[in-house]
């Protein structure tokens, strides 16, 4: 990995990039303006940013981090010439897709972020929670390109798991996400919140079971990924054992102090954002669909995301 | 007639206020002392006072109903009948738990009221309004006493078509604007919007069907041309959602998810419910 591009670099895509750069790769944003400008004004040691994609110079590795809907746009502009390897960080699994339309599957890596970071003002980004960062072959082989890559995170010290098993990691964020956000975002709670409110428990535990029911149809497990919910244990527990897993994280979360854990769905909505409701519950929904899986909460949490995201001021 | 109103919100006070003109004996029952203190009826925070009432019209928050039922059991005569206009599902139940199913009348109201402030209450055109009574005994005496009031009346054999008609009404556009924290027009206006409560609204009439009920093809129709009229209005659900106030949600859409397949009920259910004080 020698030259990068991070694609739509806000908070996390910033973040990734900054520990890049410190890893020796040369690294250049494509940001907003402002984040943009300022990153330049900074001048930091191998990076830089710009705003306008016709100013991009070529890059052999290309990230993605932009918001989901944002995607075809923001790639449609830019040569996927010269790229090696791209990979996204995005919600959801249709990233690949959408990657693999711009360059060709046979460039895509698949991956999953943990990481959690906050743009605190342009050109300044703070790291809010330390997490994996999983990378992978879509088709579970064990490349060397996922493993350079990988050391090249690492390297700028964010931790990396290569794994055989990316898909499942995605999936498995996807569901635990689609569940999350109707239970946290839905009432605007803080996560800890809903966690631990007992109706709420049991959404989170029935909408895990339709998109683990979606997720198998496709031929994907769910897992219990380090860094992560533990998905596949609750999809498969008992209703009221699993409604007391999830309960028990809220209880856990909240004696460790983190009360301020707001789902990004949530700070969308308050910051009168778009919502990235078609990447989570949108394509969950269409796979079940197409699929004759009956998922009828995660249809009812799309309606009303979708409202939510019409309505907004 | 003396009729004992439990709950002088703002219909509560709407009712005992037309009652009393049309000259029954009205004694208003509420917890809210500055309130009773400042309405020139006969007001009291003292269920006692039901205990000369031949009907208690029951009009507090369907929350509440469970204690007025508990208040009324030891005193309420045993021929005297108690009566719900309240909104949602279960409140008759709640009662007939308490006082035996033979004393509890099933009803509902369109009237709108607004309370001002203690002791003053706007009423909403009362011409336009319906009361609906499930048939019983003593029933006849207190559709007298409102008619009397200038209030139309209705008796039915069986009130719950009404009841769910108004259910459907109420428990789909009030919890979207409260969930959306925004008014009928915007509502309206998108079609995503929209379809949500569509959504929510043919939830409620397919669980009513599960129930025995049907509610009439037109009423989608009727409700979107109530709701237009409204304009940029917010429900009072949605106001108190915002002002972070206990709802009624747990008997409106709550009960709904309860009763069958309606997850988008369940979801304004579960998401309102758990924001609230308890």
């Amino acid at each position: 990995v020698r030259s990068v591009l991070v694609v739509g670099a806000g908070a996390l895509g910033t973040l990734y990039g900054e520990a890049l750069a410190r890893g020796g790769a040369d690294v250049q944003l494509l940001a907003r303006p402002a984040h943009a400008e300022a990153i330049v004004r900074a001048g930091r040691e191998r990076l830089t940013a710009v705003s306008d994609p016709a100013a991009v110079r070529p890059a052999d590795t290309v990230i993605v981090m932009c918001k989901s809907h944002a995607t075809a746009a923001a790639l449609e502009p830019l040569s996927p010439r010269g790229v090696e390897v791209a990979v996204s960080f995005q919600n959801g699994v249709e990233k690949d897709r959408l990657l693999e339309e711009w360059c060709g599957r046979e460039r895509v890596l698949g991956g999953s972020s943990m990481v959690g970071a906050t743009l605190v003002r342009p050109g300044v980004v703070a790291h809010t929670l330390e997490g994996v960062t999983y990378l992978g072959e879509l088709d579970g082989r064990v490349s060397e390109r996922a493993r350079s890559l990988g050391t090249a995170i690492e390297a700028g010290g964010l931790p990396v798991v290569v794994t055989d098993r990316v898909l499942s990691v995605e999936w498995s964020k996807l569901v635990h996400a689609a569940a999350t956000v109707a239970i946290a975002a839905l009432p605007r709670l803080p996560f800890h919140r809903a966690l631990q409110d007992a109706e709420l428990a049991r959404v989170y535990v029935a909408t895990l079971r339709e998109g683990a029911a979606v997720a198998a149809d496709v031929g994907v497990e769910l897992g219990d990924w380090p860094g992560m919910f533990p998905v596949a244990t609750i999809a498969a527990a008992e209703t009221e054992e699993a409604v007391e897993l999830v309960r028990e994280r809220g209880r856990r979360m909240e004696a460790a102090g983190s009360t301020d854990v707001r789902v990004s769905m949530l700070v969308d909505m308050e910051q009168g954002r778009p919502l990235e409701h078609e990447a989570i519950h949108g394509f969950l929904v269409r796979e079940a669909e197409r699929l004759g899986v009956d998922a009828p909460l995660t249809s009812a949490g799309y309606d009303l995301f979708a409202a939510i995201d019409a309505a907004r001021a | 007639v003396r009729i004992a109103i439990a709950g002088a919100g703002a219909l509560g006070s709407a009712y005992g206020t037309l009652l009393a003109r049309g000259g029954a004996e009205v004694t208003l029952i509420d917890v809210w002392r500055e309130h009773v203190e400042a309405i020139d009826l006969h007001a009291t925070t003292d269920y006692a006072a039901a205990a000369d009432a031949d009907a208690v019209i029951v009009l507090t928050k369907s929350f509440a109903t469970a204690d007025v039922a508990a208040a009324l059991a030891p005193r309420l005569r045993r021929d005297a009948i108690a009566v719900t206009l309240q909104n949602g599902l279960g409140n008759d139940a709640t009662l007939a738990a308490a006082l035996g199913a033979e004393r509890v009348v099933a009803g509902a109201t369109t009237l709108g009221a607004e309370l001002l402030g203690p002791g003053r209450v706007r009423i909403g055109p009362v011409d336009a309004s319906l009361t609906t009574l499930a048939s019983g005994p003593r029933v006849e005496e207190l559709a007298a006493a409102l008619c009397d009031a200038g209030l139309p009346v209705e008796v039915r054999a069986d009130a719950r078509a009404v009841i769910w008609r108004k259910l459907a009404m109420t428990a789909s556009i009030g919890p979207l604007c409260a969930l959306l924290r925004t008014d009928v027009a915007t509502v309206l206006r998108h079609d995503a919007a929209r379809r949500a409560l569509g959504r929510a609204f043919d939830e409620i009439v397919a669980v009513a069907a599960t129930q025995g009920v049907a509610v009439d093809a037109d009423l989608w129709d009727h409700a979107l041309a109530t709701w237009s009229a409204l304009g940029p209005h917010r429900p009072s659900i949605a106001v108190d959602v915002e002002a972070g106030r206990r709802t009624e949600i747990d008997a409106l859409c709550g009960a709904v998810a309860r009763l069958g397949h309606a997850p988008v009920n369940r979801l304004l259910a579960s998401s309102i419910r758990a924001g609230e004080p308890r």
